[in-house]
Order: C-alpha cells, then structure tokens, then sequence
C-alpha cells in the first residue's frame, strides 16, 4: 500500500473515534526532579493529568512532588502499554471498511495474545514488595489511574489470602495496637473462623 | 475523583518526605502509610473477587485496630454471604434491616450451622463404614471355617486314595507271581476292600480337584475382603 491511503485513513479513523488524538509529547517530573516523557495519550490515562492538560497547565512539564522517579516510570511504562491496547481497539472498531482478509484473522489471533500479553505484563509489574506497592498505590490514587489502582490493590489483597495474624503483621509491617486485654477479646470475638 | 484528588494530595504531601526518599535508605512503609479509604478499596476489591474469605477478614480484625475496624465494613460482609451462603436468599425490603443482624454475625451463624452439617455427615459416613467393616470381618471368619473343613476333607480324601491305590496296586500284583507270603497279603488286602477300586478312585480325584478349586475360591473371596 502507498504511504498516502495509509495516512488519509488513519487520520480518518482519528476523526472517527472523535479525539484530538496528537502526538505531542508530555513532560512529567518526579518528586526527585527527573523527568520523563510520555505521550499525551498515556499521560492522558491519568484523570489528574488530563484534566491538567485540558486547564492549559501541562506545557512547561507537569511536576508531580508526591510520586518518586522509580514509581513513576513504573506508572508511565503501565500507561504506555494500556493506551496502546486501547488503542488498538479503537483502530479495529474504527476501520472496518479498511480490513482485508489478513487483519480481520490477525485481529481475532492479536485480541486473544494481546490479552493474555497484557495480563502477564500487568503482573509482572506488581510483583514488588510491599513498599514499593503501596506506593505505585498511592501514586495511581494520586494519578487517578482506575486501572492501576484497581491493579495494585488486588495485589495487595492477594498478598493477604491465606496468611495467619502474625505473617499479616509482618508483611505490611503493621503494628499491633491492641492492649492484652483488647486482643485477648478480639481473639475469642473471631475464634469461629478458626477451629480446626 | 477530583475532590479526593485534593485530599489524597495533602495527605500524602504529608507523608512525602518516607515517598520521595529516592536514595538507598529503606523507606519504612507501613500498612499506616495508606489512608482508610485505600485499605478499604484493597479489601472491598478482595472481597468481591473472592481473594479473601472470611478467615482472611477475621486474620485482619485481630491484627490491629484500624483494619478490625475496616475488616468489619459490613458491604465485604454481605459479599461474603451472597457468595458463600447464596440459596438463602434475605428479605430485601430495608423495613427488616432493623431486625436484621449485622452481615458478620449473620455470617458467623450461618457458617457455624454449616459446619453442624457438615459434621454430622461425616459422623454419619463414619458410622456405616464402620458396619461395612464389621461385616467383612464376619465374613472373611466364615470363610477361614469353610476353608479348614474343606481342608480337611481334602485330607481325609487323599487318605482313602492312598490306600485304594495301595488296593489297586495288590490286585494287579496278583497277577503276578509272587512269594507266598506277599500273595497271601495281597490277597487279604483285596478281599477286605469292599467298595469297586476303579470307580472310587476316580470319584475320589474327582473330590479332590473340587475340593482345590473351593479352596482357591474362598482364597480370592478372602483376599477381596481383606482388601475391603
């Protein structure tokens, strides 16, 4: 195919799925100073930041004082690869007319692999210890990045399933807070679920 | 979002200086270091996608204060019920809330009334297996008794052929020359026989092969039981 179909139809299918779909690069800068780049439509993926960009605030970098450099390139690499999924999606939904034999196969095998790519990417991106956890956490609430968010939580209660009282404690570094006697009483109050 | 936007925002300025500690200290991150609402997003999104149970919950209520106090949020709770207990469907008018227990309690009856159940059938279970037991037992007894006398009445069946053939062995000598005294006893041996040779000896082997098949019979029976 010549470049210029491609162009006219990709620009088509932008005006399709109605954004203003740039590629314009967005600057953000950690609490640390660094700075990393992104694209709009990843950093777009952060309901603060985009409400920052569409208020005009975003053109001279966005500083973000409560998110460390190493969380952050974590949050932008999650952004990254979940806007390019989403995007993916859109480009099959908005191109019908566009799709030979080929792509209509290789959407179908792609979606699949994709999925499963996704997931064991996500995975993979919150297997850290319990830290640095609660920090992609609180960055993702911060951020207001649902998918991250939602991500990093389940971890955490993954984390929880099964443990006793004293391996919960110990992995979140929770301190016990209960006097003798109030644990004594909150011990007997739960004693049900653990008999045999 | 945008309102707790605002408030995560000074929360977490507040604790900035643990967050944005980029250097090879080890921060000290604490279960205190995420506000209420996090910790309860962490449990309610558990509680619905059955990562934790109800002896997860109960595990958080005694670990400390603040997560008792988020474990007994009563929404994870009805979660629970609807997913552990679900055939026994409440009342969903909200006029009967009132009279309602709270879904932990209403949890905990329903779990233990459960584990009654669960208990009583395996009382059950244990109950006729051990009659199976018992009656095994008294077979595998009759079998060892019809063995032994099946056993002996193969001894005593090989006797009698002993000596018939013994009979037989004489009567054909007889044909024979033989020293005057061996004839003579042979003769007596013959004369004293009163049942037909040929006949008996044949209806003897045949007992015999009979009794060896029972025996080997009652063996398999005894050996299924036993694994029984």
């Amino acid at each position: 195919m010549a470049a210029t179909p491609a162009d006219a139809s990709s620009s088509s299918s932008e005006a399709v799925v109605g954004g203003e779909k740039s590629n314009k690069m967005i600057t953000l800068i950690s609490s640390d100073g660094e700075s990393f780049e992104a694209t709009e439509e990843a950093a777009k993926m952060s309901v603060t930041i985009k409400h920052m960009i569409e208020d005009g605030c975003a053109d001279d970098g966005i500083p973000l004082p409560n998110v460390p450099a190493k969380i952050l390139s974590m949050v932008i690499e999650y952004c990254n690869k979940h806007a390019a999924d989403a995007d993916d999606t859109n480009k099959h939904v908005a191109d019908p007319a566009d799709a030979d034999e080929d792509d209509d196969n290789n959407n179908n095998n792609a979606s699949a692999g994709e999925k499963e790519d996704l997931k064991s990417f996500d995975a993979s991106l919150v297997a850290v210890d319990q830290a640095t956890l609660f920090d992609i956490i609180l960055a993702a609430n911060f951020l207001s990045i649902k998918g991250l968010l939602d991500l990093a939580c389940q971890k955490v209660a993954d984390d929880i399933k099964d443990k006793s009282v004293e391996e919960v404690r110990e992995i979140f570094k929770i301190e016990n807070d209960f006097t003798k006697e109030e644990e004594e009483a909150v011990r007997k109050e739960n004693a049900w679920a653990f008999n045999e | 979002y945008l309102p707790s936007y605002a408030r995560t925002a000074a929360s977490v300025a507040a604790s900035a200086p643990q967050l944005s500690s980029g250097n090879s200290v080890e921060p000290n991150m604490s279960a205190s270091d995420l506000p209420d609402e996090l910790w309860a997003r962490v449990l309610e999104l558990g509680a619905a996608s059955a990562a934790l149970g109800f002896r997860d919950l109960c595990c958080l209520a005694i670990a400390s204060r603040r997560l008792r106090r988020l474990s007994l949020h009563p929404p994870l709770w009805s979660a629970l019920l609807s997913r552990d207990f679900p055939s026994q469907s409440q009342p969903s008018s909200s006029s009967s809330q009132q009279q309602q227990p709270d879904p932990k309690s209403l949890y905990r009856t329903k779990f233990e009334r459960h584990k009654l159940r669960m208990a009583e059938a395996r009382r059950r279970a244990v109950y006729e297996a051990e009659g199976r037991v018992v009656a095994c037992r008294r077979r595998l007894t009759e079998l060892e008794e019809s063995m032994c006398a099946e056993g002996d009445r193969m001894k005593a069946t090989a006797q009698e052929l002993d000596s018939l053939e013994r009979v037989r062995r004489a009567s054909v000598a007889l044909n024979v020359w033989q020293p005057q005294v061996v004839h003579g006893r042979q003769k007596q041996l013959v004369q004293q026989c009163t049942v037909p040779v040929d006949s008996r000896l044949s209806a003897l082997h045949m007992e015999l092969k009979v009794c060896k098949q029972q025996i080997a019979t009652y063996k398999n029976a005894y050996v299924c039981d036993l694994r029984f």
